[in-house]
């Protein structure tokens, strides 16, 4: 049994050296009329977030775990420390979107089957949606600390995100792409800096509860970053024409 | 020296080019103009209901204290304040009440003086007024001042020495309208905030931006050599720092004496705070803390312009300049480490504050104590020179060809 | 397989960059020629579909240049591009792959092909920053090749390329002629000569000529500078 199966080791050795295959012709004709194994839009997306910045979620996770530490105590100083770091997850957002733009990368990404669009409406979405979402999260804890102080704490976190996110994405959409990013860190830092001033002079939004105000700006500004985002989307749909 | 001239007015305009420098410049005036506003926006409250307009409110205190300006505290204006407390209600909300409002509102400003003072604790009521003379004040304070001395842990012999600093007040102390002075002071600490944000955004790129834009191979070959272009970068960084700090305390000073005024400049520091041991007045108290933001201002612009050289990017500055500031705001080192303590006191976000700049802690040196305000800026300012001799090496290494 | 172009425009306020382009591409090698200025980079990427005409219509089989049916035929290495920084060769090539719908199996052997083929497997796992100008060039042919594109859209490819490469360049280039539509454009008039099929001149936005170059009696060169001489200067 065992002498067949070497015996048949060595017959297929020699036919092989005996009859060469030949040389394949048009192999590559061949293979480009073949169907391609396309990859579908969600595989694509997981793809994508691989290659998404590391530091954009540890950023997301160390502004969640500080927004913690800072609701041990649910006072206006320590809401103004929270006001302080979340136009960063807004920037951390909107810069990622910008990355193609920032490298020159886009005319390649343009052109290719998951162009820039998607590109940018993908890393936007996936950061935009998950720092809304790891926000969300943190604020239970306000309420559970002190009753009533939901919308109060929605105030001092959802403005300056959404605030931020909307001058990020202005930006991007209208800035040159040499400057793009360090106006967007600049515009952040500033933002952020205001947020830390208010906090020195103790000047409290408590105002802006009254009447729903609050609730105005926040929608005044999701909207506004919305539509910077959506246009952002369709300028990545065409290269930018300059002479 | 022509061509250095022209090379700072190249580096002046590439700076002043820069969108974000006019966004940040614009934006930081403004927030340093609302906050000198801040105290009279909105409406003053008592248990829910409006009383009036913080305006109103402020113009009403500004008059009293104007009327007792120049009194000294001492016995008779002491009387007085207490005959009109006596004459209050002993009510949790006594200022809501009428008595309140027509007798002892006028001496509002000398009751939370002697507050301060005795280091009354506990929520105020009328009688914190009631049976205080002259003697037992002054008595009062400086007791307060040494048992504050010694729960801070300071040798006896730091304690002597300022006790003998004490002792150079005038005594009684002379009470003086002073809010402008004192709002100034107080918002120096957001002055700080604001410009160490404003140099860390407009000046790394003095140095950062030649590399992101690949120019600087076309920098070095001119003839006037790295060393003539690296002293034209800094000395744009500098000019611009502290120009800027200046401007920026403009912005907040004008509002502040438009709203205030200008009183009591030459008044002593105690009108500040009753146990401060420093024979300095108001006036000297404001242009001690615009020179220490100042020489903080060098410090930042030294730093940031190395970290733009040397990181070839704007961002590891902000980075940094936005952690200390964090941290300053939101850590303390407790006085069980004193010297960690008193090392990150001295740092320039703290010093900026009037609370830290005129800190009791004490710094000796060859033999004799210095204070915080006088040692810290030379410090910064020393940093600087090193900063600057550094930012050279690196200049010159970073770009050899 | 076809590529239509018809009356192809492009117009930006007082300037018109492309005017009423019409042409006909069927597999082969096209080799684009012009001055600066000419318009050969904004038909280009109106033919790749990442600049919107103003007027006309571009359409491969059937198929609108805005469309993702048609990018994903669609192979284009641009006059001046960017990477990621960190990305190793590998790596850019690798993202390229997933970007153009390859699955990951398949972008890994396709990207080793590639690599191996324009001769940067040995620098495959550097990073893009230690390339020199010549080895970023072939990495970007390599990206082009990717998905096996009907249409190869090439700008200035041999921008950078040492003469050893150009002739590899060339080679393959004319391999991929046999069954793709290629377009390049370039500067260097010996590379179209020595592989185009077909060459078309663009000057001021219009094509001046289009033709094999058996077509032009004297040279191809002189031809070139004959219809590129300024108005009273001379080329020397």
């Amino acid at each position: 049994m065992i002498g067949g199966m070497t015996m048949k080791k060595r017959i297929k050795k020699q036919l092989k050296i005996i009859y060469r295959a030949p040389e394949p012709t048009n192999r590559e004709a061949f293979l480009a009329s073949l169907e391609q194994p396309r990859t579908t839009f969600v595989r694509f997306l997981i793809l994508q977030s691989k290659y998404m910045r590391k530091w954009n979620f540890l950023l997301a996770a160390a502004i969640f775990l500080f927004a913690v530490w800072m609701f041990k105590d649910v006072n206006r100083q320590n809401l103004w420390s929270i006001s302080a770091a979340v136009p960063f997850l807004a920037m951390s957002a909107a810069t990622e979107g910008g990355r193609s733009l920032r490298f020159g990368m886009d005319e390649l990404e343009m052109a290719a089957r998951f162009s820039l669009k998607t590109i940018v409406t993908a890393k936007i979405g996936i950061l935009g949606i998950s720092n809304l979402l790891l926000l969300g999260a943190a604020l239970p804890l306000a309420y559970i600390k002190r009753e009533n102080v939901f919308f109060y704490t929605g105030l001092y976190i959802l403005i300056p995100y959404l605030l931020s996110a909307f001058l990020n994405l202005l930006v991007l959409r209208r800035g040159r792409r040499e400057d793009s990013f360090y106006l967007c860190m600049g515009i952040t830092v500033m933002l952020s800096g205001i947020f830390l001033v208010f906090q020195a002079l103790e000047v409290s939004l408590g105002i802006l509860a009254e009447h729903g105000t609050w609730m105005a700006l926040a929608v005044f500004f999701a909207w506004s970053a919305g539509r910077e985002f959506w246009k952002l989307r369709e300028q990545a749909e065409e290269y930018k024409w300059s002479l | 020296m022509n061509s250095f001239w022209m090379m700072t007015a190249f580096e002046y305009k590439k700076l002043m080019k820069r969108k974000i420098t006019w966004i940040t410049l614009l934006v930081l005036v403004a927030v340093a103009m609302f906050s000198a506003c801040t105290p009279i926006i909105g409406d003053y409250f008592v248990n829910g209901v409006r009383v009036d307009s913080n305006y109103n409110m402020l113009r009403t205190d500004i008059a009293y204290a104007r009327e007792l300006s120049g009194r000294k505290i001492d016995d008779a204006l002491l009387k007085e304040a207490g005959e009109a407390y006596a004459k209050v209600p002993d009510v949790s909300l006594y200022v809501d009440t009428e008595e309140y409002q027509t007798y002892a509102r006028p001496y509002s400003e000398i009751f939370n003086w002697v507050r301060q003072a005795r280091k009354t604790t506990g929520i105020e009521t009328v009688k914190d007024l009631q049976n205080v003379n002259e003697e037992r004040l002054y008595k009062e304070r400086a007791e307060t001042m040494q048992s504050l001395w010694e729960e801070s842990g300071y040798s006896p012999k730091e304690i002597r020495w300022l006790m003998a600093q004490e002792d150079k007040v005038e005594k009684p102390i002379v009470f003086a309208y002073n809010e402008g002075c004192d709002i100034t002071a107080s918002l120096m600490y957001t002055l700080g905030i604001m410009q160490a944000l404003l140099i860390a955004i407009c000046v790394p790129g003095i140095f950062s931006e030649e590399h992101v834009r690949k120019t600087s191979p076309l920098l070095l070959t001119s003839a006037f050599g790295k060393r003539k272009l690296y002293l034209a970068k800094l000395f744009t960084g500098v000019t611009f720092s502290l120009g800027t700090d200046l401007l920026l305390c403009a912005a907040v000073i004008l509002p502040t004496l438009l709203i205030y005024g200008g009183d009591g400049f030459f008044s002593q520091i105690q009108t500040l705070n009753p146990l401060y041991p420093w024979n300095l007045t108001a006036g000297q108290a404001v242009l001690i803390l615009i020179g220490i933001t100042l020489a903080s201002s060098l410090l930042y612009c030294g730093a940031v312009c190395v970290l733009g050289e040397k990181c070839k990017s704007s961002i590891p500055a902000i980075a940094v300049a936005l952690g200390f500031i964090l941290a300053g705001m939101l850590f303390n080192i407790p006085d069980t480490y004193p010297l960690a303590s008193q090392i990150w006191d001295c740092i320039p976000i703290n010093m900026a504050a009037v609370w830290g700049a005129f800190s009791d802690n004490l710094i000796p040196l060859f033999g004799r104590y210095f204070t915080q305000w006088q040692i810290a800026p030379a410090v910064y300012i020393a940093l600087f020179f090193l900063l600057a001799v550094l930012g050279a090496k690196i200049y010159t290494k970073t770009n050899r060809n | 397989m076809e590529l239509i172009i018809d009356r192809l425009t492009k117009q930006y306020k007082n300037k018109i960059a492309v005017d009423r382009f019409s042409m006909k591409l069927t597999p082969g090698v096209y080799g684009l020629l012009g001055a600066n200025g000419a318009g050969k980079t904004t038909l280009m990427r109106m033919i790749c579909g990442i600049l919107k005409p103003t007027g006309g219509t571009v359409t491969f089989d059937g198929m609108d240049a805005s469309t993702e049916a048609y990018r994903q035929i669609l192979g284009y290495l641009p006059q001046d591009f960017g990477y990621y920084p960190n990305f190793t060769g590998k790596d850019f090539v690798q993202y390229m792959a997933i970007l153009k719908g390859l699955d990951k199996k398949q972008a890994k052997k396709r990207c080793e092909e590639l690599l191996q083929l324009v001769g940067l497997s040995h620098m495959k796992d550097k990073k893009i920053k230690t390339y020199s100008g010549g080895m970023k060039q072939r990495l970007g042919i390599a990206q082009a090749l990717l998905n096996r594109p009907k249409l190869l859209v090439l700008d200035e490819p041999t921008a950078g390329l040492d003469p050893k490469e150009r002739v590899r360049f060339r080679d393959l280039i004319a391999s991929l002629g046999k069954n793709s539509i290629v377009i390049l454009s370039t500067h260097i008039v010996s590379d179209v000569e020595q592989i185009a099929d077909r060459i078309l001149l663009m000057k001021d936005g219009q094509l001046i000529f289009c033709g094999k170059k058996e077509e032009i009696h004297e040279g191809l060169e002189e031809f070139y500078l004959e219809q590129f001489q300024e108005k009273g200067g001379d080329y020397e």
